[in-house]
């Protein structure tokens, strides 16, 4: 269940959820619609297929993804749609200038 | 763990022995008799001829599902009947009917809920190769009333009198069924809608 969130977790691996709510969709359809490397979405799509949310299916040179996602997987979907439940990015805080910690 | 297959095997021998039983405790109701033995293998029966295909693995894993779900039809008919059949020669206190009717149904809603869960992720061989996506679909919206279905069922037993939620769950199962089917012969009604082709064989390449 932790990969099912790990997966959610990411707002471009739920748009992809989205688009294949649609209709299954190649690898390089998929790709076209976010302005990311393919190598990321290669990525991205693993994270996806280990999460056990899509199928992929391999024809030629073509890879197919279709959703495979159950209904409390759905409902989470759009819960984190709504709501978000991006991961926690950690902000390293801005290094003060040269002086301001021994004026402070 | 045995394996499905000999679970589906058991689940079988065990619902066509209690029908015989049946028989022999009432005779006149043959026909209820032979419905229960045969509908778990004529399920089987249907789901291993259906499934024929060339895609191994989706077979071989759905398959073991649609076996689980006999072994599981199996186990209902058995907790349904054996108690009845129990009560009727004598075996069983007549008192103990109300408890046991009300877990039969909440395990009924619970695995009402489970299978509507789980729906949405199957795809049959031949679903994948003929008519990958709108099956999907109708895959989607009967998860989702049978899951939220078998809640209701379950709610109804935990909350309601059991006259009353006997009605309302026979209701609910009723209105999932419909519904499930409606949307199925919505679907085959306007075929080509959405996309059943899939977009690598829709001509244009990538």
């Amino acid at each position: 269940m932790s990969s099912v969130f790990r997966a959610l977790a990411d707002p471009t691996r739920r748009r992809v959820l989205q688009l294949l709510r649609e209709r299954p969709l190649t690898a390089g359809e998929l790709a076209e619609s976010f302005p990311l490397s393919k190598a990321t979405m290669s990525g991205h799509f693993a994270v996806l297929r280990e999460a056990d949310l899509v199928d992929a299916d391999k024809k030629g040179t073509t890879i197919t993804y279709r959703l495979k996602i159950s209904v409390l997987e759905d409902a989470l979907l759009g819960f984190a749609d709504s709501f978000g439940f991006e991961r926690r990015r950690r902000h390293r805080r801005p290094i003060p200038p040269d002086g301001a910690i021994e004026k402070a | 763990m045995p394996s499905r297959k000999t679970l589906a095997w058991a689940s079988v021998a065990v619902v066509g022995a209690l029908s015989f039983w049946g028989w022999s405790v009432a005779p006149d109701r043959l026909g209820t008799w032979l419905f229960t033995a045969g509908f778990p293998p004529a399920l089987w029966a249907f789901v291993e001829v259906a499934q024929a295909g060339d895609r191994a693995r989706e077979r071989a894993a759905i398959l073991d599902w649609y076996r689980t779900c006999v072994a599981w039809i199996g186990l209902m008919f058995l907790a349904s009947l054996g108690p009845r059949l129990a009560i009727a020669v004598g075996a069983l206190d007549p008192g103990w009917r109300p408890l046991l009717r009300q877990a039969w149904w909440l395990a009924f809603g619970i695995s009402m809920s489970v299978w509507g869960n789980l729906l949405p992720k199957l795809m049959s061989p031949w679903q994948a190769e003929d008519e990958p996506f709108d099956w999907q679909r109708v895959h989607r919206f009967v998860g989702w009333v049978f899951t939220l279905g078998g809640f209701g069922v379950v709610l109804a037993w935990l909350a309601l009198p059991p006259q009353s939620a006997k009605t309302a769950s026979t209701a609910v199962v009723a209105a999932a069924a419909v519904l499930g089917v409606g949307r199925k012969l919505v679907s085959l009604a306007s075929p080509g809608r959405g996309s059943d082709v899939p977009p690598a064989t829709r001509g244009g390449s990538r």
